[in-house]
């Protein structure tokens, strides 16, 4: 169910339907995408596909090149069969032959009822490459529906029903949809958290994901859910293929406590609790190791401390660092900001930061606020410091309050490639790093160092 | 006797792009190259739009580069106090965000400093887009205008309302009178299937609009000056009482206006509301970007009798001449003017670097390689005239991977160049003919095989890091390399374009630097390493041989 807004217009970051379904795609190893859409849409999707590159998958991907001429005229479909054409000559050229095919579209030949599905089908067809099409402009909604409708069409096609379940073995589900700006690196410390359980991964929907990966979907025990989104599609899919959801109500394994929560759930549902404690037993050593005696962070725990934040993001990610931010720095989420596609998400997000209320921080919760709104209430909260995404970066610095970029699930400028995670116990380490540039922009006072610096140098 | 027919003339158009693509990929694995010239393009292309080009000479590629519901955002979100408002889907505001408008220009960008920009969008679902929403537009105009207060409010459709024919002028019209705060409520009509092209992009977001904000000046005020076309840093730093990183185009604009008793006006458009409507005020035009300010200038020209001057991208001492002159003479101000010039060439230390990078970089030939969009046409054509006054023979600067198409887009600047000189010799660089630039790049080693240059002759100027650029032939340590391009260049006290006398000094030290730093073969940057094959040396290549400070 679509999350509450509150008003019929919005001024927020709102990945669309075609975000979600070639990021969705772009995760499939070997993939050859053809763009059925204009200039403005391809180059940004020609973006959104490189978040999978680092370390994964750098997939193929080919523009219609829709123009005003197609669409007026109804040629726009005879440019998609000449893509389609193309792809095939390029790929007898260089002998190189897609695992699959997948066909995505933008408003404009959503518009134009352009039959995607058809052509698909008939590349299918001509060049024995497993083809789809996925019907998913930015106008069908958030990322979420994108991704869903990819996930919906990948186990449609590929996942075989009856497939003996192996033990100890889970699908993870949406690893960009974790939202962090770190999401690839959080993704291998989450997989690095299920190994250390002995916990095998079977297949991901979707990161450097093979084919037959897919078509053995049914062989896990359970799908780990790193969002908290509603994806109703997806979920009749996995229904019929016997994969039960598990984890989209608990918190993102950010900092301690939710460490703590997340992992011994995930390590119940497989009868592995006294497992799971002593990884974390093992891993809280380190961290004691590094920040035991460590006058560094003594000093970053001083300047953190009752400090008042304001966080802006997508709902299951922030609410996961807002209760970071509490229970583990003592810092005061004063204002959160909860962005989310679905009413599931909200309501999830919700129900983390109640039981911080139980606690004894009562936050002011934005749900889907126009820019405008947070920055006023920001304003109004008198808070230190923001933590969001890049974004929003000019509003809340323009306004003079220190802001720094941890979230939104797109990985280029973060300037970040130290392999490390956020999540478990020892990412700790790094979002304390994090935290101490925020402390410096916080508590520099550079404006007055321009003006009073010594004037003959 | 028959013309000789230029490459383009020989595709034969009614075959399909397929099979046209066939011969270019046969083409570049067999080194077919040919070399055109500026003036060849635009002389015998004249009845030819950079859309056809992108159609269909760039084929199974012919998509265009961004949309015009981007420049409709970049370029009136930097506008103070404005609001946008984009009637359709949510995801083009999103996709402007994602990366355009932090990196490229426009209203809340890193590099630039314009302050962010509100956008607001009507956030339509499949049926709004199919049957309409004027109501949700309607809403929309009131609901902001409360909420946010704003002084002008900008309107622009996104593809699906633009195709179902949205009578977005109509609501426009119904709404104004019940605005309370929106002075100015302009409709901005770029859907994003509009154009393929970004030059014409950008002549549709100047087009009518900016000059519809002006008014009729009261009085003329003397000696002022605007400066048009641009959505990047559009301030004056001094004026708004706060020293930046690095100085505006317009703080440097400024000091050269004030040095010959003028005064920088206006910047058009990105400026309050009340400013632009005072921008007639002014007595002359001077020009930024090209493309973003020929119309506009043009239409000031007719409307308010102002003149302007087609000078851009001063860089060298010619080209700051001519720049500096234009408006020197009407204002009759030759001789201050040229004192001025050399005041500077002598006071910021320009001339020894000017006959330092001179000798360095005779014999050089110069690849004009932008294979980005960041690195655009008219732009290098500045870099490449301040080259040839430099002391480079015209016929070894070489441009290479601009999409020809994008020569014909940005028609107007290409023509402008081709009107100036440098040493003495008119002003028309040569063209490697490669017509599916940004999908199918060529690179430098490609090019510079083909001509037959050593790769120590070689003074590249690239606009991105390519894939080509791996150990161990194209490093910055055995090839001198020059970065050229807007959002790349930035160096300490240039102003922003990197003109003028502060980006002609900056340039020269680059070029010097580059050249002096490309005498170390072996010692690979970590960049193309990465790419290349991480080339570790033997232990006694660094103990015992040159590489290593111990070695001989």
């Amino acid at each position: 169910m679509r999350a509450y807004t509150p008003h019929i217009w919005t001024d927020q970051y709102q990945p669309s339907a075609m975000f979600g379904s070639v990021l969705a795609l772009s995760g499939i190893e070997g993939v050859e995408l053809a763009y059925h859409g204009p200039a403005g849409c391809y180059t940004i999707a020609t973006h959104i596909r490189t978040d999978q590159a680092p370390m994964g998958t750098y997939s193929a991907m080919r523009p219609s090149g829709i123009t005003e001429d197609n669409l007026v005229m109804g040629t726009s479909m005879d440019k998609l069969k000449q893509l389609l054409k193309f792809i095939r000559l390029e790929s007898e050229h260089t002998k190189r032959k897609p695992t699959l095919l997948a066909i995505v579209n933008t408003d404009s030949t959503a518009i134009t009822g352009d039959d995607l599905a058809g052509a698909a089908k008939m590349f299918e067809k001509e060049t024995g490459v497993p083809s789809i099409a996925v019907d998913a402009p930015g106008f069908k909604g958030w990322d979420i529906t994108g991704y869903d409708l990819a996930y919906r069409t990948l186990l449609a096609k590929f996942a075989k029903p009856g497939i003996t379940k192996k033990p100890d073995c889970v699908n993870i589900v949406g690893p960009y949809l974790l939202s962090s700006q770190n999401w690839l690196f959080d993704f291998e410390g989450i997989k690095d958290l299920l190994s250390r359980l002995e916990i095998s991964v079977n297949c991901v929907l979707t990161r450097n994901t093979k084919i037959g990966d897919i078509e053995n979907f049914a062989a896990a025990q359970l799908n780990l859910m790193l969002t908290n989104e509603d994806l109703p599609l997806f979920q009749k899919e996995t229904e019929k293929l016997g994969v039960p959801n598990f984890g989209a109500d608990l918190p993102l394994p950010y900092g301690l406590v939710n460490t703590e929560e997340w992992y011994y759930a995930l390590a119940d549902k497989f009868g592995k609790s006294d497992l799971a404690k002593n990884v974390l037993g093992e891993a809280s050593k380190k961290v004691k190791d590094v920040l035991g005696f460590n006058y560094s962070y003594t000093w970053q725990s001083n300047l953190m401390l009752q400090k008042r934040a304001a966080l802006i993001g997508r709902a299951h990610f922030i609410a996961s660092m807002a209760r970071c931010l509490y229970y583990d720095m003592a810092i005061y989420p004063e204002v959160i900001a909860l962005q989310a596609a679905t009413k599931e998400s909200v309501d999830s997000a919700k129900k983390l930061l109640e039981a911080m209320e139980k606690d004894g921080m009562s936050p002011k919760v934005l749900i889907n606020p126009a820019y405008v709104e947070f920055a006023r209430a920001v304003r109004e909260a008198e808070v230190d410091f923001v933590l969001g995404s890049r974004i929003e970066k000019t509003l809340i610095e323009g306004m003079g309050i220190a802001h720094h970029a941890i979230g939104s699930s797109y990985y280029f400028n973060t300037f970040r490639y130290l392999p490390l995670p956020y999540v478990g116990y020892e990412g700790i380490l790094y979002l304390l790093q994090e935290l101490g540039l925020a402390m410096e922009d916080m508590f520099h006072e550079k404006e007055a160092w321009k003006k009073l610096c010594y004037k003959n140098i | 006797m028959s013309e000789k027919l230029m490459p383009w003339e020989r595709i034969d158009r009614s075959r399909e792009n397929w099979e046209i693509a066939k011969d270019y990929l046969t083409m570049k694995a067999q080194r077919k190259f040919e070399i055109v010239t500026f003036k060849d393009i635009i002389e015998k292309c004249s009845d030819t739009s950079a859309t056809e080009w992108w159609d269909k000479v760039i084929p199974g590629y012919g998509s265009g580069l961004w949309c015009p519901i981007y420049y409709a955002i970049t370029v009136a979100g930097g506008v103070r106090n404005s609001i946008l408002v984009i009637h359709g889907a949510q995801s083009c505001v999103t996709a402007v965000r994602h990366f355009f408008v932090l990196y490229v220009g426009g209203g809340g960008n890193y590099y630039w400093g314009n302050p962010f920009t509100f956008v607001t969008s009507t956030d339509l679902n499949e049926r709004d887009n199919i049957l309409g929403a004027p109501e949700k537009l309607r809403k929309t105009l009131l609901d902001v205008d409360e909420l946010h207060k704003p002084e002008v409010i900008f309107v622009a459709p996104t593809c699906g309302p633009g195709m179902i024919g949205e009578p977005i002028e109509e609501i426009i019209g119904d709404v104004k009178p019940e605005l309370k705060h929106a002075q100015e409520v302009v409709y901005l009509d770029l859907p994003g299937f509009k154009a393929i092209d970004e030059g014409d992009m950008m002549r549709l977001a100047t087009g009518g609009y900016w000059t519809a904000l002006m008014q009729e000046p009261k009085q003329k005020i003397k000696g002022a000056v605007n400066v048009i076309g641009d959505y990047r840093g559009t301030y004056v730093s001094e004026r708004e009482g706060f020293k930046p990183n690095f100085p505006s185009t317009y703080d440097e604009i400024s000091s050269v206006l004030n040095a010959l008793g003028l005064k920088l006006h206006v910047i058009v458009p990105q400026s309050s509301l009340g400013d632009i409507r005072r921008a007639p005020e002014a007595e002359f035009n001077i020009v930024n970007c090209p493309m973003l300010a020929y119309p506009i200038c043009e239409e000031m020209e007719k409307k308010f009798g102002i003149p302007f001057s087609r000078h851009v991208y001063p860089l060298g001492k010619e080209a700051i001449t001519n720049y500096i002159m234009a408006f020197a003479k009407h204002f009759g101000k030759e001789k201050e003017a040229q004192k001025y010039i050399e005041y500077r060439w002598e006071n910021d230390g320009i001339e020894p670097l000017w006959q330092e990078a001179k000798k360095l970089v005779k014999d050089k030939t110069v690849l004009m390689d932008s294979a980005i969009s960041m690195t655009s046409v008219n732009r290098q054509m500045g870099y490449a005239r301040m080259l040839q006054e430099l002391g480079v023979e015209p016929e070894k600067i070489l441009f290479f991977n601009i999409g020809p198409s994008e020569i014909l887009g940005r028609r107007e600047g290409v023509e402008y160049y081709l009107t100036t000189s440098a040493a003495g010799k008119p002003f028309n660089p040569k063209f490697l003919w490669w017509p599916a630039p940004h999908a199918i790049k060529l690179s430098p080693i490609e090019v510079a095989d083909w001509l037959g240059v050593k790769d120590s002759e070689v003074l590249h100027l690239y606009g991105d890091l390519g894939w080509y650029t791996k150990a161990p032939r194209w490093d910055a340590s055995n090839i001198a390399q020059v970065q050229s391009s807007i959002h790349f260049r930035r160096r300490r006290n240039v102003c922003q374009r990197s003109i003028f006398f502060s980006g002609t000094k900056a340039l020269l030290r680059d070029i010097i630097l580059a050249i002096k730093g490309s005498r170390r073969p072996g010692k690979w940057t970590l960049y193309s390493r990465i790419l290349g094959k991480w080339p570790v040396p033997e232990p006694a290549e660094i103990t015992k041989g040159k590489k290593g400070i111990s070695g001989e």
